[in-house]
């Protein structure tokens, strides 16, 4: 990265940030169905994010350890683990997974 | 006088009763093993974004500045990806723009949460990150209160561990593999637990499962980024799912009758699971 696409990746980002902060949050605040959509939202972008780094390498399908690692925090937090126990375990059980030879 | 240590103590003594007390959270706090632990994952993060970045010359300064001010590791390591496979600076950009997008949602998803000054609405749009803004989300039952001491916990915790694991990545160069000790699970363990939370209602369930899906079909034929960005529209369709848990109340809750004239989604359910003994 140069400088220069320093600059522009920064303000690029911020642009993001603040358009859906300001310009767009401002705008449709206050409507009952639009709050719940800014409710629901955030829980598909997060759950697009999870799926995407437990299921998938580059632009590919791939079903390896992380699976199990994911399968075991997703039935600790559903347990109200704290958070900080599931990403340790979670992490163990890939470590442990792959060094049986899965993925 | 006695100083607040010795209340604190004097308290314990009469109302602990023997039981090892530990100063109880308030609504929306962590523990600060969990906020540790979350810095340290970060931390990680940083260190390998670091490397990637280094790898196709960009200056010490330079990964600085962008972990500092930007906070989008995605969106370095799309930079860097880009560049590293021969593309230019506006490719490079573009799809930096493009797996940040989401970070515009979630600062969108984050407005009116609670009564902010327009500093604090700025910081929080700069801050919003799956992990807070799936915190904030997850604590909102407990108030706006509670939702904002969440969110500032997370946001606090991890652009910390984000920006001081990028110092030493600089000072440390490559990790090693980093999946053989697991680590390429840590960042989406750490919030797991919003999702795995929000299978309790209807709408939010299928909010969830409909935009896991819709990323995982949408990765093989798209660029990085917009899988997930067009699987945030699953929401536009779980808005169409009826806000309530799971199990048919025989006569409407009582929290739903005298929450009076608010909107029914958000009634608090009391556990469903819970009661049903799971």
């Amino acid at each position: 990265m140069t400088p220069l696409g320093l600059a522009l990746f920064l303000a690029g980002v911020a642009a993001l940030r603040l358009t859906g902060g300001f310009a767009l949050g401002g705008v449709i605040a206050g409507n009952d169905r639009v709050t719940r959509l800014l409710l629901l939202m955030p829980l598909s972008i997060v759950a697009a994010v999870i799926s995407v780094q437990t299921f998938t390498t580059k632009a590919h399908i791939v079903l390896d350890a992380r699976i199990a690692g994911m399968a075991v925090a997703a039935g600790l937090a559903w347990r109200k683990v704290p958070m900080g126990v599931v990403v340790v375990i979670a992490a163990c059980v890939t470590a442990l997974v792959r060094a049986a030879g899965w993925g | 006088m006695s100083s607040p240590p010795d209340t604190a103590v004097a308290t314990t003594t009469v109302a602990g009763a023997g039981a090892r007390t530990r100063r109880a959270l308030k609504p929306g706090s962590f523990r600060p093993l969990d906020l540790g632990t979350l810095m340290f994952a970060s931390a990680i993060t940083g260190v390998a974004v670091t490397a990637i970045m280094r790898d196709v010359g960009t200056p010490a300064w330079v990964v600085m500045a962008a972990c500092t001010f930007a906070f989008s590791g995605t969106g370095e390591v799309a930079y860097a990806s880009v560049i590293a496979s021969g593309g230019g600076m506006v490719p490079a950009l573009v799809a930096t723009m493009l797996v940040s997008s989401r970070f515009g949602l979630l600062a969108m998803s984050m407005t009116g949460r609670w009564p902010a000054p327009l500093w604090e609405r700025i910081a929080v749009a700069h801050f919003s990150s799956e992990v807070a803004v799936a915190a904030a989300i997850e604590q909102r039952p407990a108030g706006p209160d509670a939702a904002r001491r969440a969110f500032w916990q997370l946001a606090v915790s991890t652009t910390g561990g984000w920006i001081i694991g990028s110092g030493i990545g600089l000072v440390l160069g490559q990790l090693g593999d980093t999946r053989r000790i697991g680590l390429d699970v840590v960042f989406p363990a750490s919030f797991v637990g919003a999702v795995v939370n929000a299978l309790r209602q209807r709408d939010s369930t299928a909010a969830v499962l409909l935009g896991a899906v819709a990323a995982l079909a949408l990765t093989p034929v798209l660029p990085p980024g917009l899988p997930v960005l067009f699987a945030a529209a699953g929401s536009l369709v779980a808005l169409g799912v009826e806000p309530r848990g799971w199990r048919r109340p025989a006569v409407a809750p009582r929290a739903a009758v005298s929450a009076g004239p608010g909107p029914v989604w958000d009634t608090v359910i009391e556990d469903p699971f819970e009661e049903a003994g799971w």
